[in-house]
């Protein structure tokens, strides 16, 4: 694992929230708020994947789309230190002072099919954020573009074609190398492998690996495949209802989780190797955002929960180096 | 093997596309055999043939044309069944269809129509198949939907397709195809829509169901992780044939067939350390579907090729035990000799 020698800090966020409010009844008036993220705190250094894990509705896809300015937070900060310009507080900067900053920061999307605009060219494409960012036409980038296509594993005798004639893993490449035309310094990916074949999964994860070395690149890497999260992240933040519930070294959590939501998660990982009879398997669904249980959120499904649990939320706390988790209890957990 | 407690056998069987561009041959000759109350599951990755396989049991293969091959299903009902010569529309495969072959589908989302209740969906399939009245059928769909763990099964009856969750949709489903107890369920990539602990309790409520009615399942998935927890047996697809078949235990032990090997290798495992290592890539996609390499499908890709015979000789069926078969040049036994 690429353990950096001294960490040198990119992005620091604190006590981060995002509300939204439910509307309904009377002249949509607000009944309720959606917690989806509610203080979520940690640090990203430079040259590591930093993985955000969790169900669906954990608010880990908002948490990396506040970190992109493309919502603001109900309140908390999020500091960006740039290499030229120093820490940076990004909450508080306009669209437009914020401009300067989008080609430090990128984000690899989800779903290959819906991210790119069929009506453009792979070179408009890729060129768009150069554009973007700095002035002059798309000619005079046409050599960047070739080779950061050259490196994400694509021809560029393809830049004049249209996304539709690409595969699946083929338009997750070009979205690849549209985020890191501009050489960004944190590139965010939302499940960038999820929606592709098993086999192209691999390429793509590898790609990324890759790019990683030869850019120094840090990632925030989103997914809820905690197989594709052990192979990617050096670090990681388990996420339960808009709260970090574990977060410490990947190895740490795999082989020692303290959280029993992440027993839980490691549990019913289906795997090839033995039959899993998951004793502790997850029962129900994730918590209502909108109507969330009192005390520890996970209490109703958490095989250890004791009365406190109904009444108090567990403070985040340190439990070893750089590990931490939110839970009453030292609970002598099973990893993998 | 024996023939006695097949409840499905399929030979050779090919499914072709006519298409302007030309001819896509998705199923070409594919022989598996399905016994009672066994779980066989189908791995492969996308474009191999394995829903296109699947659909064509239940001949909703359309607009795949069957040209060759035969599917006998042994029904407790018709007794010996070839299915492939049957109407698509006709009397006969409409009685067999959800009574005694169900299936469950990859997408919860779309598979119930929005504009009925889930009381009146999976009402319909009992009252044309089981004869009974309304107010019985409905007391039958709440006690299906019970079985499946769905909570509150009398208000779900009740309630439209956007109301509820896609794992509890994917229930409900379960609840459908089960609730005129088939003989034989075809389950395709049923949990691959699901968040990882959904798609557990899905898994659970399958296997328990299967085993307390003893229904043989057909599963179709690409996450080898599931399959090698729900199945008995397993057969690898690639580019519409079958390139490996064996007891899922120890063909995830010790995997015989290249493509096999380098599937399961790309895969990133939870139960690995990998300290910077990187997954081993199947180099190349899936060849263009209307000119398929000759000889072995999978030479191109293929990091053991024997240059000279697997790109002129497609392989056979050899059989490596009784019980597990493997269509390589490498296992061939003239082959190797020659060597």
């Amino acid at each position: 694992m690429m353990e950096p020698t001294k960490k040198e800090l990119l992005l620091e966020v604190v006590d981060l929230c995002m509300y939204f409010p439910v509307q309904g009844g009377f002249f949509d008036k607000t009944k309720g708020l959606v917690k989806a993220v509610d203080g979520v705190s940690f640090k990203l250094y430079k040259g590591v994947t930093f993985g955000l894990v969790g169900e669906s509705g954990c608010g880990k896809t908002t948490t990396g789309r506040l970190i992109m300015k493309v919502m603001n937070p109900t309140s908390g900060s999020i500091t960006f230190y740039d290499n030229e310009l120093g820490p940076i507080e990004l909450v508080p900067l306009s669209n437009r002072q914020m401009r300067p900053l989008r080609k430090k920061i990128q984000m690899v999307f989800q779903d290959p099919y819906s991210s790119l605009d069929p009506r453009m060219t792979i070179q408009q494409i890729v060129g768009e954020p150069l554009r973007a960012s700095g002035r002059g036409d798309l000619n005079d980038y046409k050599n960047k573009i070739a080779e950061i296509l050259q490196k994400s594993g694509l021809s560029p005798d393809y830049m004049d074609r249209y996304p539709h004639a690409f595969s699946g893993g083929q338009r997750q490449r070009i979205g690849i190398a549209r985020a890191l035309v501009t050489q960004p310094q944190l590139v965010v990916a939302d499940e960038p492998v999820s929606s592709l074949d098993v086999s192209v999964q691999a390429q793509i994860l590898n790609l990324l690996k890759e790019l990683q070395q030869s850019f120094e690149l840090t990632y925030l890497f989103i997914a809820h495949d905690l197989s594709v999260i052990r192979y990617m992240c050096d670090t990681l933040a388990v996420m339960y209802v808009g709260r970090i519930v574990e977060m410490g070294r990947s190895e740490d959590i795999f082989n020692h989780p303290a959280h029993p939501y992440t027993e839980g998660l490691l549990s019913i990982i289906p795997r090839t190797s033995t039959k899993t009879k998951p004793e502790k398997m997850l029962k129900g669904g994730i918590a209502d955002a909108s109507d969330l249980p009192s005390g520890c959120y996970f209490h109703p499904r958490c095989p250890y929960a004791q009365e406190i649990c109904k009444t108090e939320y567990p403070a985040l706390r340190d439990i070893g180096t750089e590990h931490q988790v939110a839970c009453h209890f030292d609970l002598d957990l099973k990893g993998i | 093997m024996t023939t006695e407690n097949n409840l499905l056998e399929v030979k050779d069987l090919k499914v072709e596309f006519k298409l302007r561009q030309g001819t896509v041959t998705a199923v070409n000759g594919v022989s598996f055999q399905l016994k009672k109350g066994k779980v066989l599951g189908v791995v492969g990755e996308s474009g191999s043939g394995k829903s296109v396989t699947a659909r064509t049991l239940l001949r909703i293969e359309a607009p795949g044309i069957i040209t060759s091959g035969e599917i006998n299903f042994f029904s407790p009902k018709h007794g010996e069944l070839a299915i492939q010569k049957l109407n698509t529309t006709g009397e006969l495969i409409r009685s067999i269809r959800w009574k005694e072959i169900a299936m469950i589908f990859q997408e919860p989302m779309t598979s119930f129509g929005p504009m009925h209740t889930f009381g009146n969906q999976i009402s319909e399939v009992l009252i044309l198949h089981e004869k009974v009245n309304k107010a019985d059928a409905l007391q039958m769909v709440i006690e299906s939907l019970r079985s499946v763990g769905m909570p509150r099964p009398e208000k779900v009856i009740n309630q439209y397709p956007h109301q509820i969750s896609g794992g509890q949709r994917q229930r409900a489903m379960i609840a459908m195809a089960l609730a005129c107890n088939p003989e034989m369920l075809i389950a395709d990539e049923p949990t691959t829509a699901l968040d990882v602990s959904t798609e557990a309790q899905i898994l659970e409520v399958l296997a328990e169901r299967q085993k307390t009615l003893n229904t043989a399942i057909l599963y179709i998935s690409h996450n080898l992780g599931v399959v090698s927890n729900i199945a008995d047996e397993v057969m690898v697809m690639y580019l519409g044939q079958i390139v490996e078949h064996a007891p899922v235990d120890e063909l995830f032990r010790a995997p015989k067939h290249p493509y096999t090997v380098a599937l399961l290798n790309s895969i990133p495992r939870i139960d690995k350390a990998y300290h910077g290592q990187k997954l081993e890539v199947l180099s190349g996609g899936i060849p263009d579907p209307y000119n398929h390499p000759p000889g072995c499908k999978f030479h191109p890709r293929c990091p053991k090729v024997i240059k000279g015979v697997c790109d002129k000789i497609q392989p056979l069926q050899h059989a490596v035990s009784e019980t597990w078969s493997v269509a390589c040049h490498l296992y061939s036994t003239s082959i190797n000799s020659e060597k």
